[in-house]
């Protein structure tokens, strides 16, 4: 157990494309809120 | 077991019920029926567009995708979210902006308006294409609320008046009984409240649930290491596929978020949006509420497997966790989540089914203009009769929900999408282009689906029912002294599109690709061709 590796496309799908499109609406929404 | 959980589910009616009596006070008029007298806020707005978006297909659908094809199932997340950013981003504001501009209450209004429609021949088609669409839509998804609350209550036969009923037909009579009252009563400001209330109740279980369920596990390195021992490939975002079937897998679930633009249920939340201030909540909390379900469900998926490793129904994935793994109050609010995520879209379809009849039919082609209460009556009977035929649909047992889904999902997103696309942009275009995108998003969808994945594929059945359904088109047209020449244009470059990708789909490569992609593509071909061919008749 504890040997299981995610490919780092698996990473991309999984983890960081959610995270930067989260992040991307917020900062979206701040700007527009400063407009 | 079940007692603590029909306490919470009759809690959760009941809370439903008292939400459209508050929302049917408020309604008065057609406009208010129709489009909730575009009043809606950032929170309703926002999250009854994307709750009714998302059926009983996330909550059921998209759990059992990872629950048989691991990490690499979530390719469907990235494609509805880039339909979200379409939708929220461009769509929205633009056609809030159009359909203000043009007074229109429902997207084949907001068509026809937008270029002319003399003789309704392009309303009659929106029509047709919607209320077939969304009767599919809404039977399979009574099917899908039959079989959750029969499952949930472990029903067993009934009797009464000395009728044996079976406990599938009791879980979708009463699914279908409580979402046509809601839905007749508070009309648009009901469903988008009751999709609000219900939107949430589906955010918040979907982030506890898998998180409970991956700290039960041990964390998450022992979740990869779980599926890493059922099959080393599901910790991979190809899932161990090469090649054209890869290609057509990731094509076609990233193609699923071409259909957002073209739901009506979806874009009219759009157009009752208070202010544009709104619309720009309204996005942040679209696309947040986006991940947090898409991801959740597909972790529900990635830890059933572990947990579970032998479903007989992987989609049951989120339902059986749930029962294993929480108390019985607390498992009942997960069952009220997945029958959230159904009820929420059955209400927003039936509304855009009856708004179709009733407003775009009775109203705009029969020219009947009846006075606010009279609409409003107009408006809560179309409900209800759609509701009863949508009923009789799903207690015949149409059972396979996915499939349905993604059929009427495809249809509607590649006749219209498109077309939506069109009418906020500034592209030349006429209604002979529109009704050929129409048509040729609707016939690619049936052939492509059927050449695909029905046996009888190989026989001369569907060129035949191409011509056929041609035919008749033109048939009717001519009855009713439509045949002009750019509409027999379109007709025929419809029939030809249709005739070609059931060429297409017979290429071995082409198989994996999921229908809605095809039907875009070439709908939104046939709409500009046509409307170059024809700028001169129309």
């Amino acid at each position: 157990m504890g040997e299981a590796q995610l490919t780092v496309g698996a990473h991309l799908l999984l983890w960081v494309f959610p995270l930067l499109l989260s992040v991307a609406a917020v900062l979206a929404h701040l700007q527009g809120k400063r407009r | 077991m079940s007692g603590g959980i029909a306490a919470v589910l009759a809690l959760y009616v009941v809370a439903l019920l008292i939400i459209a009596w508050r929302a049917q006070r408020r309604t008065r008029g057609g406009e208010d029926f129709h489009l909730a007298g575009r009043s809606l806020g950032a929170w309703a707005a926002g999250i009854s567009s994307t709750a009714s978006s998302e059926s009983g297909w996330v909550t059921l659908g998209a759990v059992g995708m990872t629950y048989v094809h691991g990490i690499s199932g979530l390719w469907y997340a990235p494609g509805c979210l880039l339909g979200y950013l379409v939708n929220l981003y461009l769509v929205a504001p633009r056609l809030r902006d159009l359909s203000l501009q043009q007074g229109s209450l429902t997207l084949a209004d907001v068509l026809c308006r937008r270029w002319g429609d003399p003789q309704h021949t392009l309303r009659l088609t929106t029509v047709g294409i919607v209320v077939a669409s969304m009767m599919t839509y809404v039977a399979a998804q009574m099917t899908a609320a039959g079989k959750a609350i029969q499952w949930s209550l472990s029903l067993g036969a009934l009797s009464l008046a000395g009728l044996e009923v079976s406990p599938y037909a009791v879980g979708v009579l009463v699914g279908a009984l409580v979402i046509t009252v809601v839905t007749a009563l508070g009309g648009f400001r009901g469903v988008a409240w009751t999709d609000l209330f219900q939107g949430l109740l589906m955010a918040a279980a979907l982030i506890a649930l898998p998180l409970y369920a991956v700290a039960q596990l041990g964390g998450f390195g022992a979740l990869w290491a779980g599926l890493a021992a059922v099959n080393p490939n599901f910790l991979t975002a190809t899932g161990g596929m090469v090649g054209p079937a890869l290609l057509g897998f990731v094509v076609g679930e990233l193609g699923i978020g071409l259909g957002y633009p073209g739901m009506p249920h979806v874009v009219t939340r759009y157009m009752a949006a208070r202010s544009p201030e709104e619309l720009r909540r309204i996005r942040l909390i679209g696309v947040l509420w986006g991940v947090a379900v898409f991801y959740g469900a597909g972790l529900v998926g990635l830890a059933a497997r572990v947990m579970e490793p032998a479903l007989a129904d992987p989609e049951q994935g989120l339902m059986v966790l749930a029962m294993g793994l929480l108390p019985p109050a607390l498992a009942g609010l997960m069952l009220a989540a997945v029958i959230s995520a159904i009820l929420s879209t059955v209400s927003s379809q039936l509304l855009v089914a009856a708004s179709s009849v009733s407003y775009d039919v009775v109203e705009g082609v029969m020219g009947y203009h009846p006075d606010e209460r009279r609409s409003l009556r107009l408006g809560r009977l179309t409900v209800a009769a759609v509701g009863g035929v949508g009923l009789l649909l799903a207690l015949a047992e149409s059972r396979v929900v996915f499939w349905f889904v993604l059929f009427a999902w495809s249809a509607l997103g590649a006749s219209f999408a498109p077309l939506v696309l069109l009418a906020i942009g500034r592209t030349a275009m006429n209604r002979c282009g529109a009704l050929a995108g129409m048509l040729t998003g609707a016939g690619v969808t049936v052939a492509w689906k059927i050449g695909r994945t029905a046996a009888e594929a190989a026989g001369p059945g569907v060129p035949l029912g191409v011509l056929a359904g041609a035919t008749v088109l033109v048939l009717l047209a001519a009855a009713t002294r439509r045949l002009g020449a750019g509409n027999l244009v379109a007709v025929g470059v419809a029939t030809a599109a249709t005739l070609f990708s059931w060429g297409l789909v017979s290429f071995a490569p082409l198989k994996h690709l999921y229908e809605l992609v095809p039907a875009f593509l070439l709908a939104l071909a046939a709409a500009l061709g046509v409307a170059r061919l024809t700028r001169r008749w129309a």
